[in-house]
């Protein structure tokens, strides 16, 4: 092993930290027979052990007992922040969830069928079914007439005795155009 | 990575969920080595108190980000540390050893009985002070903290091979600092062998 091979080993060597036995049996070899080799190990050990006494004078110093005060005050902020946050999250997303659930129940809603030519279902109530009526209407529309009490009568509609002669009535016609059912307009 | 409850992995994942009582074992553990490594890089025990300070509470904003299989909870603290010293020195240049500091060497001193030279240390002190931060940053850790290279490496981000070269560096410019240069090469004949 040269001089310059062995400077290469010299800081590992005087700190203990040549890992390669064999590395660390030639280069303790070469210093055990150069001066000047040993000379640089001595002084490299020297300032190791310098360095280890100042390192051990300052091993037992501390953060002063006010820093873990402020520390855990710190600790307890953040947490405290992160709380708050993730909670405005959560309503954030509650309030988008409450947003999409009454979109889709608009957009979702059926849509009322001929709207136009059909009134409301509460517009349905007292209309009685003609006699002749066969089977159930899928489909129709209401039209509003003039009707004699005779046509009323016989369109199977109870008739009272005080009623004028020409009265008005909504007729329930089918998509066929035979009226389904038929009432009076009050 | 399986990690007990109580070391420092673990101490770090529950303090992270808010649990307090962790967060304090985990500082009490730690804390003196931070304190330590911002004293020796800045020579203030105010700045070190300090950086201590916000290197716990930076590892509670970035502690998500340590792994353990990447290495040790104190070379991951060294780094925030460090990252926190090297932001107070860029901001006030330079600093020199507060009176507070050299008191407290003092009483540490008699306390060990004089066992320790006051000029000897007070010497390797201030060498260490005035070495170049890159440099003053590996002879901390690796010679003073005794950390290995692996940790040192990744405290400061760079690789082992680095650490070994900037240490190599850095006590070749302590031994010229005390006076315990290389002359001695020259003065004596390299040997041949």
């Amino acid at each position: 092993m040269s001089c310059e091979q062995w400077e290469e080993t010299l800081m590992d060597l005087a700190r203990g930290g040549l890992v390669d036995p064999r590395r660390a049996e030639e280069a303790t070899a070469h210093a055990a027979g150069c001066e000047s080799c040993a000379a640089l190990l001595a002084r490299e050990r020297r300032l190791g052990a310098e360095l280890r006494s100042l390192g051990r004078l300052v091993r037992s110093m501390e953060a002063p007992p006010h820093a873990e005060q402020a520390v855990m005050d710190g600790f307890h902020n953040h947490h405290s922040r992160r709380r708050e946050a993730a909670a405005a999250r959560w309503l954030v997303v509650a309030a988008m969830l409450a947003l999409l659930v009454s979109a889709a129940l608009v957009l979702l809603r059926p849509a009322p069928k001929h709207r136009a030519a059909t009134p409301p279902v509460e517009d349905f109530r007292g209309f009685v079914a003609v006699p002749y009526r066969v089977a159930p209407m899928e489909r129709g529309y209401v039209v509003r007439v003039q009707m004699s009490r005779n046509a009323l009568v016989s369109l199977g509609m109870p008739v009272s005795a005080g009623q004028p002669e020409v009265v008005q009535a909504d007729l329930l016609l089918a998509e066929d155009g035979l009226a389904q059912a038929v009432r009076l307009v009050r | 990575m399986w990690t007990h409850p109580n070391d420092d992995a673990g101490l770090l994942s529950r303090s992270l969920a808010g649990d307090a009582e962790a967060f304090t074992a985990l500082y009490r553990r730690r804390q003196s080595a931070v304190y330590r490594f911002a004293l020796h890089m800045s020579g203030s025990a105010a700045v070190a108190d300090d950086v201590t300070q916000e290197t716990f509470l930076a590892l509670l904003r970035e502690g998500r980000g340590f792994d353990p299989s990447r290495g040790p909870l104190a070379a991951y603290l060294a780094g925030i540390a460090r990252k926190q010293v090297l932001k107070v020195l860029s901001r006030d240049r330079v600093y020199e050893p507060d009176d507070a500091l050299e008191q407290r060497i003092t009483a540490w001193e008699d306390a060990l009985g004089g066992l320790l030279r006051r000029e000897s240390v007070e010497a390797v002190r201030r060498a260490v002070l005035a070495l170049p931060a890159q440099y003053r940053e590996v002879v901390v850790l690796c010679d003073l903290e005794e950390m290995d290279y692996a940790g040192a490496a990744l405290a400061l981000g760079v690789p082992v091979g680095t650490v070994r070269s900037r240490l190599n560096r850095g006590r070749r410019l302590l031994m010229e600092r005390l006076g315990v240069g290389r002359e001695a090469r020259t003065a004596t004949a390299r040997c041949t062998t």
